[in-house]
Parts: structure tokens; sequence; C-alpha cells
């Protein structure tokens, strides 16, 4: 305490004071449409995945270039074997290696025992090697008769990912630049170069006794025939934790050419919502414009470059003497750095027209460690675990949900660079051969 | 549950508030709303149609970086403003090259954080028009921390008791007088920040942004 008696001068005489702030009763308050608005922005970024966290990425549901991914590999997954018609699955096999564009309608329903609702809808065009353009419409509109919210366009080679959301309706564009790096595999495994065509793989997996025929209908005057199955969601929806149980589909192939026309996809998500896929207006090697796939910032908009880069490593360890103490926060540590099996990825973000840096990294946890944290908390969680990294920086963190003995935390306090951070604290001998 | 530990600002839980789970990030909003909204409001020179772009783009921006916000490292309320300064800075260049504005308000907020880091004061200049007043008072008040604004609010607006500002916030009555006095005197030296800036010309002889 200063000379000043806070406690007995808060209601000190000062009436030229009161009379000021008395001026200012009425602040500015939100107008109404504006929450609203807001809102309904805000409930769409609730649905998506957290940006620039590629290790926690959910990829199916919302990111466009993820739905196109789980739709494409849905299709190559369930093509069914012995199609009745005309089409030999020879046939069908020998077309589906040839694919390079494609081009389709997608829809997401989620749904719960009170509400029901389409979270997205789009239309994506894939062009390999490595072009995808994907434009988001509002829920519940056509898609030929309206303008898109977004228009995300994604260039991608080996080690790199340029991304391009245009939003038009307010002049804005985000530009993202992924740089990937790893010590291992050729391409990171959070990298996929040629959509159209790398998930035909999938067809290995295709057995004849995972479909059954539902009957005969036409898309758009087309003649097709129908399939049903039944499988593993999380099988299906490869990319994702976010599917649980037995996923529901039915694909619909054209009678005479089998070219598929129409897919549905159902299953239930881990928090216990309905998701429907429904994938239409199929095309298949149709010429697709290479503008569509353009990188380039209208006049005048209002842009937002940022940069990421992500490493994923193998066989990479903290180096020895480094303190790490994870548990709740006030509370002993629950995991120290002998329990750290490895590194396994981090990620550095960018954004060139902020001060809002990021570094997060991903540690893997001995299995028995991460239990005991996963554990603690379960059973406790109103709280927040925290990390003290090397009694530098202690900062919160959370369990990955798809990976149990994986565990995240932002250390852009540190103000290091990833080569800086692999150098001072991991064993890594990651290449450095992008910019 | 986790939450803010210092008084006046909203109680969150960060933990279903990273989850983004729905009810939470609602509660969020509304709580921040128009806190948000009048921080912004003033530093876009009080045009509503910007201010409403400014704001929505404030609490995508932050939503999307939420994982980055540690309540070990200071408030939501600041937290918030500093992502909206960012988002201020864009659009008012997309706007307008030449704008005044980031300076002016660079100018101001450096000044008050030197202001309060010396307790010192600046006198408040008596030029200031009657008419300019009330809104230099309101751009003072969406400038202060959260917890200042609610306490400044309650005494002075609400006419709540130092009883009952206690009990809203869980603490004494003691407390809410040094609360209450720290308030004021923020008010105070962020008025005189504001007001000398205006009138000393870092808003290069414009009217009250």
């Amino acid at each position: 305490m200063t000379e000043i008696d806070e406690r007995n001068d808060y209601g000190k005489p000062d009436n030229n004071l009161d009379r000021l702030i008395e001026l200012g009763e009425q602040l500015p308050r939100m107008p109404e449409d504006l929450k609203a608005r807001i809102r309904t922005r805000l409930a769409e970024v609730g649905q998506e995945p957290e940006k620039k966290n590629f290790l926690f990425r959910r990829w199916i549901i919302v990111s466009p270039l993820a739905a196109a991914v789980v739709v494409a590999s849905f299709l190559i997954f369930f093509w069914p074997a012995g199609t009745p018609g005309t089409v030999s699955w020879a046939d069908v096999q020998k077309k589906l290696e040839q694919v390079h564009t494609m081009a389709f309608k997608g829809y997401i329903e989620v749904s719960t025992t009170a509400e029901k609702q389409i979270i997205d809808c789009w239309k994506v065009y894939h062009m390999d090697p490595g072009l995808t353009r994907s434009e988001k419409y509002p829920p519940d509109t056509d898609l030929d008769e309206s303008k898109p919210k977004s228009i995300f366009i994604n260039k991608r080679e080996p080690g790199l990912s340029e991304n391009l959301t245009l939003y038009p309706n307010s002049n804005r564009a985000e530009w993202v630049t992924h740089i990937f790096r790893n010590n291992g595999k050729e391409i990171p495994s959070s990298q996929i170069i040629n959509l159209a065509s790398e998930n035909w793989k999938l067809m290995e997996r295709i057995t004849a006794d995972q479909t059954k025929r539902i009957g005969n209908r036409s898309f758009k005057g087309l003649p097709a025939v129908g399939f049903e199955f039944e499988a593993p969601a999380r099988e299906i929806v490869g990319y994702s934790g976010e599917p649980t149980g037995q996923a529901h589909g039915q694909l619909w192939v054209g009678r005479d050419d089998g070219v598929p026309l129409f897919a549905e996809l159902k299953f239930r998500n881990t928090i216990g919502q309905n998701v429907r896929i429904e994938t239409s207006d199929i095309k298949w090697n149709v010429p697709l414009e290479e503008g569509l796939f353009n990188i380039s910032v209208p006049t005048g908009w209002n842009l937002n470059r940022t940069r990421i880069e992500s490493a994923e490593y193998e066989d990479t360890r903290l180096v020895s003497g480094i303190i790490m103490q994870i548990g709740p926060d006030g509370r002993e540590p629950l995991v120290t750095a002998d329990d750290v099996a490895g590194v396994v990825g981090a990620e550095q973000t960018t954004d060139y027209d902020s001060n809002v840096p990021g570094m997060m990294i991903t540690i893997e946890l001995k299995p028995e460690s991460a239990k005991r944290l996963y554990d603690y908390g379960e059973e406790h969680p109103d709280q927040i675990m925290v990390v003290n990294f090397n009694g530098q920086i202690k900062v919160a963190t959370k369990m990955d949900v798809t990976h149990t003995t994986r565990l995240s935390f932002d250390i852009s306090l540190l103000g290091l660079s990833l080569a800086e951070l692999e150098t001072r604290y991991f064993t890594t001998s990651i290449e450095r051969n992008k910019p | 549950m986790k939450t803010t530990t210092t008084q006046s600002e909203p109680i969150i839980d960060f933990r279903r508030l990273r989850r983004r789970e729905k009810a939470e990030v609602a509660r969020w909003f509304e709580d921040f709303a128009d806190p948000v909204y009048g921080f912004i409001f003033y530093r876009v020179g009080r045009d509503a149609d910007l201010a409403a772009d400014v704001v929505e783009e404030t609490f995508v921006t932050a939503l999307e970086k939420i994982d980055r916000f540690n309540p070990d490292r200071g408030e939501m309320f600041p937290w918030l403003t500093y992502i909206a300064r960012n988002c201020i800075r864009k659009a008012l260049r997309r706007r307008d090259k030449d704008s005044f504005l980031p300076d002016f308000w660079e100018t101001v907020d450096n000044l008050m954080t030197r202001a309060i880091a010396d307790q010192g004061n600046i006198d408040i200049n008596e030029q200031i028009e009657e008419t300019e007043t009330v809104e230099l008072v309101r751009m003072t008040l969406t400038n202060l921390p959260l917890r200042y604004q609610a306490a400044l609010r309650r005494h002075y607006f609400e006419e709540m008791t130092l009883h009952e500002m206690a009990r809203i916030e869980g603490t004494s009555e003691e407390a809410i007088k040094v609360l209450l006095y720290r308030a004021r005197q923020a008010f105070r030296t962020a008025f005189e920040t504001i007001s000398a800036s205006v009138l000393n010309g870092d808003n290069k002889g414009r009217a009250i942004p």
C-alpha cells in the first residue's frame, strides 16, 4: 500500500470525477442483428477443425479438402465387386485406374434427437496432380444458383501445399503456405498429393460380401443400380477419429457404364450426433479448366497470409537433461521427462500480418504414463493440465482424442523457430531442403 | 472448473471452450460481445458498419486461435482486444490507407501504458468541448480492463452497494473498495491520456475519432 489508502479512499469526494464517469452511462452495445450474424459464424467455426494444427485436425465433417478425401475414399472403398448390369468389375477397375479428374457436390448433415441440420455443402473439383477446388455454400441452398460463401483452392506438391480461401461476401482472402518436413517418410502422412487417384488404391480392400444390391432408380434420367453396405466407420472414414461404430452406406452407379452417380454414408460421431454425407452429381475424368485452380487474390481484397511449417518425426526424442513436468495446475506433476517416449511432431505458424506467432509441439508418452494422465483428467474434468517445459515456460495442454498417448502444447513463448527448437531440444536429423 | 481468476471477467470453462462446445462458445460470445464491440466502435471512428465487420472478424479469429489463449498469462478481454487491434488495423488500412486512426490509437495505447506504469498524471484539459466529453468518457470506459469497467458500471450506473458488488464478485467489501479505487484511478489516467492525445494533435487536428 502506498501513501494512499486504497480501501478508505475509494469514496473520497471527487465530484468532478464522479460526474465525469456518470456521463458515460450509455456505452455502445452490440446490435442484436450483428449478434445473430456472429453467432452463426461462430457456430460454423466451432464445427471446423482446429486451424493450423495438423496433428489434431479432425479431418472429416467440415474441411472441404478433408470431405473431398473422405468422399473419394468412401466411393473407392465400397465400389461393389460384381456390379450387376452390363458393367463388369474388371471394366470398372480399369476405368478407375485411369481417373485423373473428379467433380461432385457434397452435403453433410448432422442430427441429434432434437434437431437436424445441413452443416456444409460443397462443389468439389480434383485434378491430378495436386489440384483441388472446393466451393462452400450456405446450407439448404441450390448450389447451381447460389454464390459460394467461400472458395478453397489447394495446390500440392511433395513438401509444399498452397491453400487459398476466398470469401466473396467480404472480399477477404486467407492464403496459407504449408511446408511439410519429416525425417522418415517420402511424403508426410498429413499430405496427400493426388486426391483424385491416390485413394483408388483402397480398392484392394473391397470384397463382394460387403455389398448388397438394393434396386434400380434413375438419377437425372440416367438409369442406376444401387448397393448398400455396412462396415466399421473408423475404417471407412480413415482420416479421422471422429466416426464410431458401424457406418451404413449406399452407392448408386450407372447401370450401363458403372460410373458413380450418387452416394450416401451414415455414421455416428464421437459426440453422439448422427452424420450423413451425401455425394451427388459425380463426374469422372471430365475436362476441368486450369483457371479453377489459380492461386490468385482479386485486386483490392484484404489478404491475410500465413506460413505453416510442420514437421513429423521418427525416432526423435527430447535431448537429455530437459525438464518436463506435466500435471494438474498447482499440483505435483503426474508425468516427467522420463515418461516421454519421443517427439512426434511440431508446427510453427507465422502470420504475416499480425503479431500472433505460434509454435506447437506434440510428444508421445509411454502408454502407462499417458493412461495415468488420461485417467486423472477423466476423474477431474475441471482441472487443466499444465506443462512445465524445461523450467522456462508453463502452459496448458490437452490430450489428443484420437491418439491418447499424445500430448500437444504451445511453446510460442520461447520465441524460437522450428529449426532452432529442433537444434536445441530434439534429437531429430530432419532434412531441410525446402524454403 | 478452471475459471478466470481476476474479478469481473466472466467465468469461462476453458476446457469446454477449447473443445468449441456450442453452449460454451455461445456463452463466451454473449459475455464479451458488448465490451469488445465498445472497444472496437471507437477505434474505427464510430463507423457502425466497419465496427460490425471488425467485431465479427475478431471473434472468429479468437475462436480459431482459442488454443493459444492461456489463462495463466492473462485475462480474456485483453487477449480479445489484442486480436481486435490487428483486425482494426487491417480494416482501416483496407478502407483508407491514409487513416490516422491506427497511429492515433497506437499513441494513446503507448501513453496509457506509460502513464499507468508511472502512475503519472496528465492534466485534464478544460478546453475540451462539453459535447465531446461524453464521447471521450465512453471511449475511455471501453478501453479500461473489463474488471474496472464492471466495477464502475455497477457503482455509478447500476448504483449497487458495496455489499451487493462483493456478493456478485464473491469477495469482501474491503476488496471491492480497493477495486473501485483502482478503477477510478485507471479511468482518470485513461481519460486524461485520451483527452490529451486529442488536444495535443495526435489525431492530426481532426475532431475526436
